[in-house]
């Protein structure tokens, strides 16, 4: 997969912490200004959605071709920013923040974008109680950068993120649990033990250290903990 | 209970990795997670923020001085295994009553926790989850951009990482 750099985004002053008014208009610029960088590089694929254009193929031939974005890759805060959500909200479904640990089958409503897009006109024109609505559906900027484009649908271009989501967030929140857990049962020092004792074995990397002495992880030392973790708890219990 | 708990969320994980899924493999991911959310609770207590444990305990508290208060006034005309019995009671019912308030507030309330739910769905519409990883773009960021700062002589940065970055991927 070739990877090519584009734009790099603009790095946002640090918010002062003086006044709330003035962090606030600086919260604001800042998620226009990243909105504006993404309308500027999405600009050409605009047209040639629209009207198609001739590309080379694999077989020799030249064909029409209509690309439209198909995915946009990145972690949590980088997607709400962009989706115009808030932090605690899905960009795929509107799931109320207090519910989030809740039951995984149960299925909520799907983000319609093109109606908070048309809800922000109408919040233009002076329309009452929408703002209370998007605070409903955790919507903080109606008008997004994805609602400007002809053919994807937002809630698609969001993906799972498995380095951050998987081993750098979940992995560490429940290294989090599992230490309060060993703790009060006394078996930080059998866990410790059994971690260093790990064999060798093709495609892992045995850990040079316990568990509590290890300061900082990658995500492939996560991924390496995710094929242990559950050995060297059953053998430290 | 707990090593349920780790070993099914690390399943999971490790299934997340797959590069092809079957219908059947789908199907243990669900499971896994449903899992995962039954035994969760064994972890309830060590995952409680701060304000939640500052909102409890005092009032865990309270509670206490209230029960051992009403022991007291009653302890001339009780037995002293009537008391006994009373306290057990009392503790029991005080352990209860902090899980439950624990349990309002749900501390597994967040976002990670959540996205895990859409995965399956995610590789029944658009395949396997290993390709979208932000990785490829993390290392793309160290190689591209910090290398190509630390080759460049620190002038006009951004314009000239991109141009020179544009020019040597071999794309064109």
């Amino acid at each position: 997969m070739p990877i090519l750099l584009l734009a790099l985004l603009p790095v946002p002053p640090k918010l002062t912490g003086d006044s709330g008014r003035v962090d606030k208009a600086q919260r604001k610029t800042n998620a226009d200004a990243v909105q504006a960088v993404f309308d500027l590089v999405l600009a050409p694929l605009q047209q040639v959605v629209l009207e198609g254009t001739v590309m080379d193929c694999a077989d020799g031939k030249t064909r029409r071709c209509f690309p439209i974005l198909s995915a946009r890759i990145a972690d949590h805060a980088e997607h709400a920013a962009l989706h115009g959500i808030g932090s605690k909200s899905c960009p795929k479904c509107e799931v109320p923040s207090k519910e989030l640990g809740g039951n995984p089958r149960k299925i909520y409503e799907a983000r319609d974008y093109t109606l908070y897009w048309e809800k922000a006109q109408e919040q233009e024109s002076g329309e009452a109680g929408i703002a209370e609505y998007f605070q409903q559906v955790g919507v903080k900027i109606g008008h997004n950068v994805f609602t400007k484009l002809y053919r994807p649908n937002p809630v698609d271009l969001h993906k799972p993120d498995l380095l951050h989501n998987i081993y750098l967030n979940r992995f560490k929140h429940m290294m989090e649990w599992l230490e309060g857990f060993l703790k009060k049962h006394k078996r930080q020092q059998a866990f410790d033990d059994a971690w260093k004792e790990i064999p060798p074995y093709p495609g892992f990397s045995v850990p040079k250290r316990a568990y509590r002495e290890v300061t900082q992880w990658h995500g492939m030392e996560m991924r390496n903990l995710g094929r242990c973790i559950s050995a060297v708890l059953a053998s430290a219990l | 209970m707990a090593l349920k708990s780790v070993g099914v969320l690390a399943d999971f994980s490790l299934m997340t990795q797959y590069r092809s899924h079957t219908l059947d493999t789908l199907g243990y991911m669900e499971r896994y997670l449903q899992t995962f959310h039954q035994t969760k609770d064994i972890f309830l207590e060590f995952r409680t923020s701060k304000s939640t444990r500052a909102e409890v305990n005092p009032q865990d508290r309270e509670l206490w001085r209230l029960m051992a208060k009403q022991i007291a006034q009653e302890a001339h005309h009780i037995s002293a295994a009537q008391r006994r019995r009373q306290a057990d009671q009392n503790r029991l019912q005080r352990v209860n009553w902090r899980a439950d308030l624990i349990q309002r507030e749900n501390p597994f309330n967040f976002i990670k926790i959540y996205c895990l739910s859409h995965f399956v769905s995610h590789v029944r519409r658009f395949g396997s989850i290993l390709r979208y990883s932000t990785e490829m773009g993390e290392l793309a960021h160290k190689e591209q951009i910090k290398e190509g700062y630390s080759r460049s002589n620190k002038n006009k940065l951004p314009d000239r990482s991109c141009r020179t970055m544009a020019a040597s991927t071999p794309w064109e």
